[in-house]
Parts: C-alpha cells; structure tokens; sequence
C-alpha cells in the first residue's frame, strides 16, 4: 500500500465524488459525511506519508529523483513521432521536504473546509462533488513530477473553483468568478507555452531508442538538469538563442514566473483576488486562501527556478522588488478596506510577498523562510476567513464600521480572533513570526553571500510589519472594543458565542499555530535538506550557465 | 574567558521560577471566565515562590562568573539556533527586581482589582508579562531577546487595554503597540546585519567575538568559525543605532515617547509594574546587553537622545493635573537619565539607576493607586461624579491617608535626588560620569551633564508640586462633608508601599548616604572588552564632591521652589476645572501638551499614512483593476471584431466561392441542357479548339 500511498491520497476524493454524484440529491446529509469520510482519508493518507517522511527527511546527493520519496512511475502516453524521436508522458509522483508539509498542510485544510461547508444549504450534491474534485487536483499538483501531469492538475483546479465561486458565491459572484478564470487562465496560457518549449528542447537522458532517435519527455527532474537540453534546441543553455533582444531562456522563466505570481498573487496581478475572496463561500475563501495560494510559491520552486536557474538569478533583483511591493503596496490596501474579508484578502497579497522575497534572496535562510511562511499562511489565512465567515453566517453582514464592541458580546471568539490576528502580524511564538524572521535574515544576508537582493529592500520590507500590526490592532479596536453597538437591534440575538462545529475548526489551527512558533524544528528539519539541495541546485547549474556563457561572448 | 560550569540546581531553580509565572497564564486562561474563583490569590503564590526563589539565586550566586545554558531549538541549514540563556550579576540583579515588584504589584492587586469583573483575565496577563519579562531577562540570543520583547509588548497591550469597553484605553493600547513596532524595526534590523556579519544571535559568542577583535585602523578584523571577517566601524555604529531603537521604543524615549502617557489608560498597578519599573526599563537593559558592541559615535548619539528626553519629559510633567501623567512624564524623564549614563559610558551606573528607580517609581504609582482607590471609594460612597485622578481635586490628604502620606513623602525625595536615599546616590553617579565625559572631549558634549543637571532641578520641582497639591493645603473633593471624608486603604495595598519606600533608602546601596556610587555597580560590571573601548579615550575625573554638592544644590533648589510656588490653594469647582486645562501662556501650553508631538506625528506621519493608505487603495479600484477591465473589454471587442470577420469575410469568401462555383455551375450545367443541337455545336467548337492548338504547336 505504501508503494501507491501518493495515488490513495490524490485519488480518494475523486472516488468519493463519484459516489456523491450516484446519490439522489435529498440525501444531503448522507453526501456531506461521505464527503467528509472521503477528505478524512486524505488526511490520514497524508499523516502517514508525513510521519513516514520525518523518518529521514534528508535526501543526499544531487537534486534528481533519488532525492524524493514514494515515487511513482508509469508509463501514461508515449507516441511515436518519427524523427521527432518519441513523446513521453508518465505518471511520476514524488515527494520532496519541499511539497510534504504543503501537502498535509493542504489535507488538513481541506478537512476544516468541509466542516465548515457543512452551512452550505444549497445544491448540496454538485457542491460536494466540486469539492471532491477540487481536493484531488490540489493534492496532484503537489506530488506530480512530470510537468506535463502537473499542468493537468493545476488547470483542472480551475474548473471546480469557477463553479464554486460562480453557483454558491455572493452577489456579485458572476463577475468574480469570471475575473478570477480569466486571470489564471491567462497565466495557464504563459505556462503552456513555457511547457511546450521545455518539451521541445529536453530529452530523456536513460532512454534512448535504438536507432538513435531521442525520447522526449516531460519529467521535471530531467527539465531541471541542463545536460539534457538537447543541443541547439531553442532552450538550449549552452547557446542562448535570443527573441527581440532577450534571450528565449529568459522569456520562458517570465512565462512560467507570471504564470505563477498570478496564483500567488503579487502586485499588479492580484485584483482577482480581493473579489474572489469577497464573493465566496466562507470554506472556499478558506481553500483558496488556505492552499490555492501556495500553489503559486511552490510553482516557482519545483519548476522556474530549478530549470531556468540563470535566468532566476538574473532576474532576482525584479523578483525581490515584486515581492517588496507587493508587501507594502498589500498592506496600505489592507488599511483602506471596510469589508473584513478583503481586509484579510489584502492581508494575504501582503503576506505572501514574503515568500518573493525569500525566493528572491537565494539563501539556505530565504527558501526555508519563503516555504515556512507558505505553510505558517495556510493554517493563519484559513483561520482568518473563518472568522470573517463567523460573523457572515450570523448577520450576513461583513462591513467593519456595522460592529463595535463584539468583545463584550462573544468574548470567546474576540479570543480566537485576537489569537490569530496576533499571529498573522507575526507575533513570536506563533507561526507567522518565524517565517518572516527567516525571510528577513535572509534578504539582509544576501548583500553579503550572493548579491541577489539589496539591504534596502529588506529594510523597506520591514515596514509590512508595522503596516500588519496597524490594520489587525485598527479592526480589533474598532470591531471589537469600545461600547457593544451594532447596525441592527436584532443582530443583537443573532451574534451568538462559537458553536461546536467552529471550535472544531479552530482548535487544530490554534495548535499547530502555536506548535510551529515554538518549535519550528518540527518543519524545518523536514525541508531542510531539500531546501538546500534545491538552492545548491540553482546556484551551481546557474552560475555554470553564466560563466559558460560568459566565455563563449568574450 | 573562563565560564562556571553548568550548575544544574541553579538552572533548575531557574526554570521553576521562570516557569511559574507561565503557569499563572495558563490557569488563568482557563479559568477566565470563572466569576469566582481564588486565581488571585493563586497566582500572587505562585509569583512569592518566584520572588523567593530568585532572591535565593542571588544570595547563592552572588558574585560568581557567569554561566550559560544552551538547548539546541531549531536549525535551519547550517546554522543552530539554539535557545540559550545566561545568568551573570545583571540578570540575578534584574530576576530580583522583576519578581519582587511583581509580586508587590500582584498583592497589591488583590485589593485594588477585588470588584473588577474581569480580574481573572487580569491576572492571566501579569502572569504572562512576568514571565516574559523574566525572558528578556535570562535570554542570552538577541533572537529570544526579541521573542519575549514582543511579548512584554503584548501582554502591556492587553493591560493598557483592559477596560477595553472604554474607548480610550482601546486607543491608547493600539498607540502603544503601533509605536513599539516602529521601534522595534530597528531592533530586527540591528539583529538581522548581526546574523548577515557574524552568522550568530548569541551575546556571548559575540562577545567573544568582540574580546579577539583586531582593531586595524581602520576595520575591525572578527574571527569567524576559524574565518577571519573584516567589518568597518560605521558598520557597528548602524547596528548600535538600529539596537538602539527598540530601546527607544520600549523606554520612550525621544522621538517614540508618546505612547508612555496614554499607557496611563491602564489599570494603576499595571502602570507601576510595566510602565515604571520593569518593562520601560528592559530598553536599558537591552543595551546595557549588547552596550560592548556600541561605537563612540552610537554612544554619543544615545547620550543625546536620553538627554532630550530626560529634559522633555521632566518639563512636560510640571503642568500635568493628572497625578498618574505626572507619573508617566517622569518616568519618562528618568529613563531618558538612564540612557544618558549609558550613552557617556555609564553602563553600571545607568543599570543602578534602573534599580533605584524600579523600587521608588513602583512605589510612587502604586502610592498614587492608593489615593486614586480612595477618591474612587469615596465617589463611589457619596455617589458623585469626578476625575479620580485630578490633583486640582485632592489636596490635604496627609489628614486622611497619613500611611500613604509619609511613603510617597519618602519616595518623593528619593526621586528628587535628596541624601539618605537611593536616588541621590544613582542620580550623583549618572552625573559624575556625564561630567567626566565631557570634560575628556569637550565642546557640544558639555550640554548633556548640563541637560541632565537641569533635568534633577526640574524633578525635585514637579515632584515637590505633586506633593503640596496632592497631600497640603485644604481637601477639595467635592462632596466632601464634615464626617465624610477619604479614608486610608488596607494593609493589602500599604504594604506593598512600605516595602518600597524602605528600599529607597541609601542604606541598601551604600552604608555612606553621601558616597560614590554602589557594589551593584561591580556586581553588573562585566570587565570584558567594549568596540568603544578599542578607541582610545582620554579618561578626566572630575572629583566627585564637587559635582555632589552641585546636584545636591539643583534638587534642594527645586524642591524650595515648588513649596514656595504651589503653597497657595487655588480652590476652583468642577465647572471651572472643565473649562481650563491648562494656564494659558506658551510654556505652560507646550509643557501641558508634551510639546505637541502628538499633534506633530498626527500632521506629519499618520498624515502621510492615511494618504498612502488612499493613494494605495485609489491605485488598486482606479488604475489596476480597470486596467485588468479593459483587458477584458478588449478581448470582448476583439472577439467581436473576429466575429464580424469570421461572419462578413470569411463567411463571404465561403459564400463567395459558393457563388462562383454556382457560376461555373450553371455555365456547365448549360452544356447539359438536353438540347442536341447545343451538343452537336459545342462539340465542334471544342473539336475546332483542339485541332487550332495541334496545328499551332
């Protein structure tokens, strides 16, 4: 079993859909256990993999296959294309320090989404089914190693979100949900082409055909290797051919970057998401929040920077300095928000900038700050569209200036919040500090080390967490200090303490919150040596590539 | 340098009492919102067995070379953080002073929270503050530092917020975490260039750093891991400013000082405890940590900044009516005197004034608790309505509160830098060293003994006007009957208040009342090497009973002039108080409104956050996201544009070709029209072309 544990885990869910699409549509209690059975084994599959994983986190030797766990590989498309050589496609999942504690991270969520879509009163049946889907193709892209399966995936995740958003979303949820396919369509359409090219100009170097015909493939393992550029391809490292004055190396990581930090988001390709948080459903925010987000972040990481390491080191400075804006720039919006959702929305553009600057600084320090801050934001923007969204189900009513004085009201969930508000604008001892520690070691180191970002950028960087403490401390006191007086008498009633099912939301957040800001070890030994296998990787194939270029102009 | 072994009872006992206080949290979160329950009591045991424990560590260890004891935490790459901490003569010195206010505070709190509703929460968060505070205490790792910096900074936003119902104290909460965030910026940058030089957080293998360090002219040379690393003078004096900063917030000083008097929203205990005695004070003691890494010129500048807000602090608590602004405001003031000794070098004697002012400024608010407490009682009796806190309504209280009378009395002149106290003795030592300094280097230095002589006039005189309004002259309380009257509060609260006021006097710190200094200045000493040591500095002694007699002439003249000045009773009714704040006059307005910083900060930086805040969120709906809009309306255009081509041109041209083809069509289907004769002469015609073609060829 444990040979097809990543299969159990990604496939489960699509299993469970189709027994909720076999079901009659009256059965809505029956679809939601099922539903939440099905997520439930996710995340048991995902512990084990987790508790197995942290047997021996650290992978030896080079950046290659070996380096990864639980490999799975089979042949899924191979064509013959005359003297093309051969087109091959395989089934290859694998885990790596880097996708494992996005990976439970990214169970866990989904289970606290199901509980929390246990309010969905709607169309129950085609509700759960999304959802199911959406629960495999998330959990695929974080285990698929061939880019070719990987893109499958991260498209398919498209398609559940749209309808999610688009049949059980707000009043406006038309236009977010179009805005929001758009936006990610567009970057599907970069990354698209990035593939293409990628696949036209990398063989497999273990299989070559008889006649001396090349095989061509999709793995990303072999992509992040340049030896297995075929010579005189138009992504060849060892000739850059140049489009317009700009090497077609270059564009391809632009391709692949962009298509990227649409989904992370970063400033100016983040509008979707404010809307998008806005119109969803409370357990959709918080899967989109909570992993849809990262998927950006960990894009980056398992293909642009490891298979265009020149270009990434070339273009860090720009990378460095998205990341910088989109930390300021998040914040200021974040203040000037009145609906508590796109507070939060903004929050997370704020926050994930972090990650950019990480990736940006290139060192030990950044990446593991950059993945920590990933998953610390998981479990912290998660909880924090519950919140919005315990206010929501009680007055259907977000507006921040509609409260005042809930502390005296809901004492228990005024906890919750100022526990998670606190974490988020990285108060030490909870999660959301030591990711942006990290983060900034890093950035002021790399003057330093590798050049790759400049000190003031950190020390403008530094600037988001005063911008964080002023929003989260600005809502806590105007929402939930002062005098209780709400916009309508009768809310007054409805604004009741936390029920049950939501302390079951929010108490395994509160631990992990706390567990990972104490002892950040926990996740760090388990991404430290892929972590710095993935940054040797770059620096070293980067710097080859540099110098041998280098050579060959002078 | 030779460190003790690890004694493992000491650590031991370390950690229970460092752990207790956490304890004291934890119950207390469960049991929040439990009405009833003795967690009061509870906790103020467990805070004594602390006390106890630590005075123990004190008495045992005194005087033994430090120890450290490291645990391995976390590591990332190569790089171990390791959670270490270190126990030396200034932290046995400051676990005594924590504890012991914190648990004077914690009894005292037992009577004067005994009816609030939310006293539980109350004394989970002096839980978590104590124990924090022994954190910043105990850590040797400028991380951990940081870590339970920012927890002091919380568990002191939750308290200056506690009666969050009430608005203010909401707003001053936000204030005072938002203003130590900026500080602390400088505190994570300082840490970060640390890490990005050294690759360590540990103070002490950075001092060890520091006592190998070669000193080329013009760069330092460090031994790194076996490495050498060559670092330039410039690149330290940026590291000591960013420190600095999170000292200047956390201690108030100039510019970051606002916070300080709005914190006063908070319950008057809390005042004594974290914003008199301990927690403004670990700004000093941060740098009295990391002081061996401060270059001249940082230091110069430290001693200007403690200068400033010595004397700023000192002149806008003269017109306060608000006995704990008073407070506040000197507080203020006495910690800008700490940060002045440290800036001319004095890092002991800036770390015995951190002591000496720890017992008599706890002393002083909580004295000021007491009447605050009886002014409540007694409106609370007589069902009126006034400002528990207006001195303009107190006066002649020595009648009715003689216990409370004669400790404040006795902690007034402590702080006013009177002999046969401990002020006199940490302030004269601050002094003496401020006037050697300058006298080595000369020129602007020579302002800041000036400035600090200024500032001890200035206290002994606002001090000496605090206690002829509050305790002389006539009682103005209103409703104040002939059997009615305030009344003293019980032992609970007295006291905690003569403990303090005893530990005020000279005799704890030098058997001379006029004598130079303190052992706990050789008890904090570290005689390890400095960065501003490497330099070479003209040391110039002035003697010390010189400069004695002059402190001592400032204070007296002080003290004189509030007696003379504010012996007069003005007796005003509540109406009048409401109408006039202050007396009109420009000195008197700039010293009521703390020389409008906050009117400052509110035109120039919170302006421009409020603009950047619009201007952000104006980019975002009115050029990003219509920008995105028009992408879409132009794909829509474009999809239209096709639309017509696909329908008009390439639907035409198919029509087209449909057309010509139906041409040709009709054309050949009239060959086959069924007429013979048609046949007979096409067929001809064709044969005729053929034969023409062959023929020609």
């Amino acid at each position: 079993m444990m040979n097809y544990l990543l299969s159990l885990i990604i496939w489960t869910p699509v299993a469970g859909a189709l027994i909720v699409l076999l079901m009659k549509d009256r059965q809505a209690t029956a679809i939601r256990w099922i539903s939440l059975g099905a997520v439930l084994l996710q995340l048991a599959g995902s512990s084990i993999l987790l508790f197995q994983f942290y047997q021996s986190p650290e992978s030896s030797g080079s950046y290659s296959i070996e380096s990864f766990q639980f490999v799975e590989k089979a042949d899924w498309i191979t064509m013959d294309l005359g003297s093309w050589g051969v087109l091959s496609i395989d089934y290859l999942l694998g885990v790596d320090g880097l996708s494992v504690p996005l990976l439970w991270m990214s169970t866990l969520i989904l289970v606290i989404g199901m509980i929390s879509s246990w309010s969905i009163t709607k169309q129950e049946k085609g509700y759960f089914a999304l959802y199911l889907l959406l629960s495999s193709s998330i959990i695929g892209c974080f285990v698929a190693l061939d880019f070719f399966l990987f893109y499958i995936f991260f498209e398919f995740m498209l398609l559940p979100m749209y309808f999610l958003i688009g049949i059980w979303g707000g009043i406006r949820r038309e236009y977010a949900s179009i805005k929001f396919f758009l936006y990610t369509l567009v970057g599907s359409v970069l990354i698209l082409v990035a593939m293409i090219g990628l696949y036209i100009s990398v063989s497999d170097p273990t299989e070559i055909l008889a006649d001396g015909r090349l095989v061509r493939t999709f793995n990303l393992l072999h992509m992040s290797d340049p030896a297995n550029f075929i010579a005189g391809s138009i992504l060849d490292p060892s000739y850059l051919k140049e489009w317009g004055g700009v090497s077609i190396r270059s564009l391809a990581f632009l391709f692949l970057f962009v298509g990227f930090i649409i989904k992370l988001p970063a400033v100016p390709f983040h509008t979707w998401l404010p809307d998008a948080h806005v119109e969803a459903p409370t357990p959709v925010s918080v899967v989109l929040a909570g992993i849809l987000l990262k998927i950006g972040g960990y894009g980056l990481l398992r293909t642009a920077y490891p298979i265009f390491p020149e270009a990434a080191l070339d273009y860090s400075w720009w990378v460095g300095f998205l990341g910088v804006i989109a930390i300021i720039y998040g914040g200021f919006n974040a203040m000037a928000q009145s609906d508590l959702k796109k507070l939060i929305a903004y929050s997370s553009v704020s926050h994930m900038g972090f990650v950019l600057l990480g990736i940006a600084a290139g060192t030990t320090e950044g990446y593991a700050g950059a993945v920590f801050q990933m998953v610390s934001h998981g479990f912290i923007s998660a909880a924090l569209f519950l919140i919005a969204g315990v206010l929501y189900d009680r007055t259907h009513d977000r507006m921040i200036e509609n409260y005042s004085g809930l502390a005296e009201k809901m004492p228990y969930f005024t906890a919750v919040t100022v526990f998670f508000f606190f974490a988020s604008l990285g108060l030490p001892g909870l999660s959301g500090f030591i990711g942006e520690l990290l983060v900034f070691l890093g950035a002021f180191q790399s003057s330093s080390i590798n050049g790759q970002v400049p000190q003031w950028m950190a020390v403008l960087a530094t600037f988001g967490l005063v911008l964080s403490a002023a929003y989260y401390l600005w809502t806590l006191q105007r929402m939930f200090y002062g005098r209780l007086a709400l916009r309508e008498v009768a809310w007054k009633d409805m604004l009741t303490e936390l029920t049950n099912r939501e302390w079951l939301m929010f108490i395994p957040l509160i631990f992990i919150v706390l567990l990972l800001g104490i002892f950040p070890h926990f996740l760090l030994d388990l991404m430290n040596g892929s972590i710095n296998q993935l940054k040797e990787l770059v620096f070293e194939n980067g710097n080859t590539i540099i110098q041998s270029l280098n050579s060959e102009g002078s | 340098m030779e460190q003790q072994p690890t004694n493992i009872w000491i650590w031991s006992a370390i950690a229970v009492l460092w752990l207790l206080p956490l304890l004291s949290f934890v119950i207390g979160l469960v049991l929040w919102r439990k009405r009833k329950s003795g967690l009061g009591k509870f906790s103020t045991s467990l805070l004594a067995v602390s006390t106890l424990l630590s005075w123990l560590i004190f008495g045992i260890n005194f005087g033994v070379p430090e120890s450290l004891l490291s645990l391995s935490w976390w590591k990332v790459g190569t790089t171990e953080f390791s959670f270490s901490l270190a126990l030396s003569g200034i932290t046995q010195l400051l676990l005594v002073i924590v504890n012991t206010v914190s648990l004077l505070v914690h009894v005292y709190s037992l009577e004067y929270m005994k009816d609030d509703p939310g006293k539980n929460r109350y004394f989970a968060c002096l839980g978590l503050f104590t124990f924090s505070m022994l954190g910043i205490v105990l850590s040797d790792s400028l991380l951990l530092i940081f870590c339970f910096w920012e927890l002091v900074g919380t568990s002191s936003y939750f308290l200056i917020g506690f009666w969050y119902k009430k608005e203010s104290a909401a707003l001053a909460s936000f204030k005072a975490f938002l203003v130590n965030r900026v500080g602390d910026l400088g505190f994570l940058i300082g840490i970060c260039l640390i890490y990005a030089i050294f690759r360590t957080l540990s103070i002490s293998e950075l001092q060890t750093m520091v006592d190998a360090v070669q000193w080329k002219g013009e760069v330092f040379n460090f031994e790194r891991n076996g490495e050498l690393i060559t670092s330039s003078p410039f690149m330290f004096t940026v590291i000591s400013i960013c420190l600095l900063g999170g000292a200047v917030g956390k201690s108030a000083q100039f510019p970051l000082q606002v916070w300080l008097p709005d914190a006063m929203e908070g319950p008057t205990p809390v005042s004594a405890l974290i914003h008199a005695a301990t927690m403004v004070a670990a700004g000093i003691y941060f740098v009295a940590r990391v002081f061996f890494l401060f270059t001249p010129p940082a230091l110069f500048i430290v001693a200007f900044i403690g200068a400033i807000t010595a004397v700023m602090g000192a002149v806008a608590a003269i017109s306060q009516y608000d006995i704990k602004k008073v407070l506040a405001f000197s507080t203020i003031s006495q910690l800008g005197f700490m940060v002045l000794a440290l800036g001319v070098g004095g890092r002991e004697e800036g770390l015995f004034h951190l002591a000496t002012h720890a017992a008599f400024k706890a002393g002083l608010f909580l004295a000021a608790g007491s009447i605050i407490h009886a002014m409540h009682r007694f409106a609370h009796e007589t069902h009126a309505h006034f400002d528990a806190q207006d001195m303009r309504l107190m006066g002649g209280i020595k009648k009715y509160m003689p216990t409370t009378f004669l400790v404040f009395l006795l902690l007034a002149l402590a702080i006013s830098g009177i002999p046969m106290f401990s002020g006199f003795l940490s302030k004269d030592a601050i002094i003496t060293k401020a006037f050697s300094w300058a006298s080595a280097e000369g020129g602007v230095r020579w302002l800041v003994p000036i400035l600090a002589l200024f500032s001890a006039f200035l206290t002994a005189f606002y001090m000496s006007r605090l206690v002829m309004l509050v305790f002389f002259g006539s009682n103005k309380t209103p409703g104040l009957g002939e059997k009615s009257g305030l009344t003293e509060n019980g032992k609970l609260i007295t006291i905690p208040l003569m403990v303090l006021a005893g530990g005020s006097l000279w005799i704890w710190f030098n058997w001379n009342p006029f004598g130079q200094g303190s052992w706990l200045m050789d008890l904090v000493a570290t005689g390890r090497s400095t960065i501003s040591g490497l330099y070479l500095e003209t040391t110039n002694e002035i003697p010390h009973k010189t400069i004695a007699i002059i402190s001592i002439l400032a204070s007296l003249t002080g003290v004189g002039l509030g007696y003379v000045m504010y012996d007069e009773d003005e007796h005003q009714t509540i109406a009048e108080l409401e109408e006039t704040t202050t007396k009109p006059g420009f000195w008197s307005e700039l010293s009521f409104n703390n020389w409008y910083l906050n009117e400052l900060y509110d035109q120039t930086v919170v302006y421009s956050f409020n603009q950047l805040t619009k201007a952000s969120s104006w980019a975002d709906r009115r050029v990003i996201d219509p920008l995105i809009n028009l992408t879409g309306v132009l794909m829509v255009v474009a999809s239209v544009v096709v639309g017509w081509f696909d329908k008009k041109v390439v639907d035409g041209l198919v029509l087209l070709t449909v057309r010509i083809t139906e041409f040709f069509g009709n054309i050949a289907r009239s060959f086959q029209g069924g007429a013979v004769q048609k046949y007979i002469a096409w067929s001809l015609f064709f044969t005729l072309l053929v034969v023409t073609w062959i023929l020609i060829k």
